[in-house]
């Protein structure tokens, strides 16, 4: 069932005109605007260049999360799956997966394009995409888990904000932690282990946590 | 006990005594705290009478973690037994949670720049203490934007809950970094610990603010059930003429 509603997500989003795209203009918005903030030096962004990636990312997938239930919300789909008996955690699962699909995986793929941007030698851009990698399972779950308590929420925008940032700061502490110590230790520095340990504990209580929201959101 | 305040009627009897009782022991406990900390301890040996910030902080830091922990026992009994006081208990604690959390951060910063010479640093204790008002501020602004009260209870019960779930990580995680507030001092094993006089007043000012949360968060309660039923008899009026009418 989770697959036929990702394929659902995917087809919708295929259609919309390219809606699915504008979190990959932001991303290249932010990073050319830091750039420009921080006078274009090259010896200047190096070192920084993985955080400002990063906050790309994030802010990007913030402004994307109101999206993951909006629509569906909005034109009653949600209220016709629950009807149909379908269970909300498989719904939930379902979007988180397309939701890592359409909004996260174009940017961490179009990470080598930023890394040129900022002079990034190969082996940081490889390791910044691998830390993303292994946190976008906990950014879709918890961006997942704040659209169903926000849903059908008008003001909703800032507020999930604000909501995911506490989810997201651990996330960010390693995932930069692991691109600075990937030179020294390579993929088995602690932090990528780390990473995928929060994505886990998103995936576990997250998920149930989302489909329990959307269950009081519908009742 | 959870049943038997369920009842806004018993537990509105029960907090006419325990209110005002808690009221008044929080007034003598900041009192004889006050004196004890402002007045009577001594100045300390290498932050002098600096450390007469720490009596307000400390406490203010730990009785922010302690609403939270009790907002949370709200919200797991809110979610699970559908308690209709327990929500609203829930968002008695976080207002005040709230205000101790900025406190502890306000007089953190005063004690910073005094002992370390500024007046923010990024450590861990300092980070997770603000991400915890964010979690707050995050937590009371989903009860602002819902209108339906119930629905709103349970979402902000599930927000609760995996937010108390996600503070040790984040605790873990700012503590990453390398460290400049000192270690937790008393409840570490093997922790230094201090001089019983520092500790006395240490003690009743943790006593007060603790006081000062049940006080405002009863009287909180109490507001929200008066409320409701000012609520229920300002929509009855048209129902009543209706009957004398026949």
């Amino acid at each position: 069932m989770s697959v036929s509603l990702i394929k659902r997500d995917i087809i919708l989003a295929l259609r919309s005109g390219g809606a699915w795209l504008y979190g990959l203009f932001f991303f290249g918005v932010f990073i050319a605007l830091s750039a420009i903030a921080l006078g274009g030096s090259h010896e200047l962004m190096r070192p920084i260049a993985p955080a400002l990636i990063w906050l790309a990312l994030i802010f990007s997938a913030m402004l994307s999360f109101p999206s993951i239930f909006s629509s569906d919300f909005d034109d009653g789909t949600l209220v016709q799956f629950k009807l149909s008996g379908m269970s909300l955690l498989s719904l939930c699962i379902a979007k988180a997966i397309s939701f890592t699909m359409l909004s996260i995986l174009p940017l961490i793929i179009s990470v080598p394009i930023a890394a040129l941007f900022f002079d990034l030698p190969a082996h940081v851009t490889f390791a910044c995409m691998i830390s993303l990698c292994l946190a976008a399972p906990a950014i879709a779950i918890y961006g997942t888990l704040a659209a169903a308590i926000l849903a059908g929420r008008r003001s909703g925008g800032f507020l999930i904000v604000l909501m995911t940032t506490p989810f997201l700061v651990p996330l960010l502490i390693f995932g930069l932690e692991a691109v600075s110590d990937y030179k020294a230790e390579g993929l088995g520095a602690l932090e990528f282990r780390v990473l995928i340990g929060l994505s886990l504990i998103g995936a576990s209580v997250g998920l149930p946590a989302a489909a329990a929201a959307l269950k009081a959101q519908l009742e | 006990m959870i049943n038997f305040l369920a009842n806004p009627a018993r537990f509105l009897k029960v907090s006419k005594i325990a209110t005002p009782l808690m009221g008044w022991a929080c007034l003598a406990a900041f009192t004889y705290g006050l004196w004890l900390a402002l007045f009577a301890s001594p100045p300390a040996v290498d932050h002098g009478h600096g450390v007469r910030i720490m009596y307000i902080h400390v406490p203010a830091a730990w009785c922010a973690l302690l609403a939270y922990a009790l907002l949370t026992i709200a919200s797991l009994i809110s979610f699970i037994w559908r308690h209709p006081l327990a929500d609203v208990a829930a968002r008695s604690l976080a207002v005040p949670g709230m205000a101790f959390t900025f406190l502890a951060l306000f007089t953190g910063s005063l004690w910073g720049k005094f002992a370390w010479g500024t007046w923010w640093e990024w450590d861990g204790r300092m980070t997770s203490v603000l991400v915890l008002l964010f979690i707050y501020m995050g937590y009371l602004a989903l009860w602002q934007v819902t209108p339906d009260h119930r629905r709103a209870a349970r979402l902000a019960s599930i927000l609760a809950m995996i937010g108390f779930i996600n503070i040790p990580i984040i605790k873990f995680s700012v503590d990453w970094w390398d460290s400049l507030h000192q270690t937790a001092t008393y409840s570490s094993p093997g922790a230094p610990g201090t001089s019983p006089e520092i500790f006395l007043p240490l003690l009743t000012m943790a006593l007060a603010y603790s006081l000062l949360l049940g006080w405002l968060s009863f009287r909180s309660v109490e507001a929200e059930i008066i409320r409701n039923r000012a609520q229920r008899e300002k929509n009855a009026p048209a129902a009543t003429a209706t009957i004398e009418a026949l």
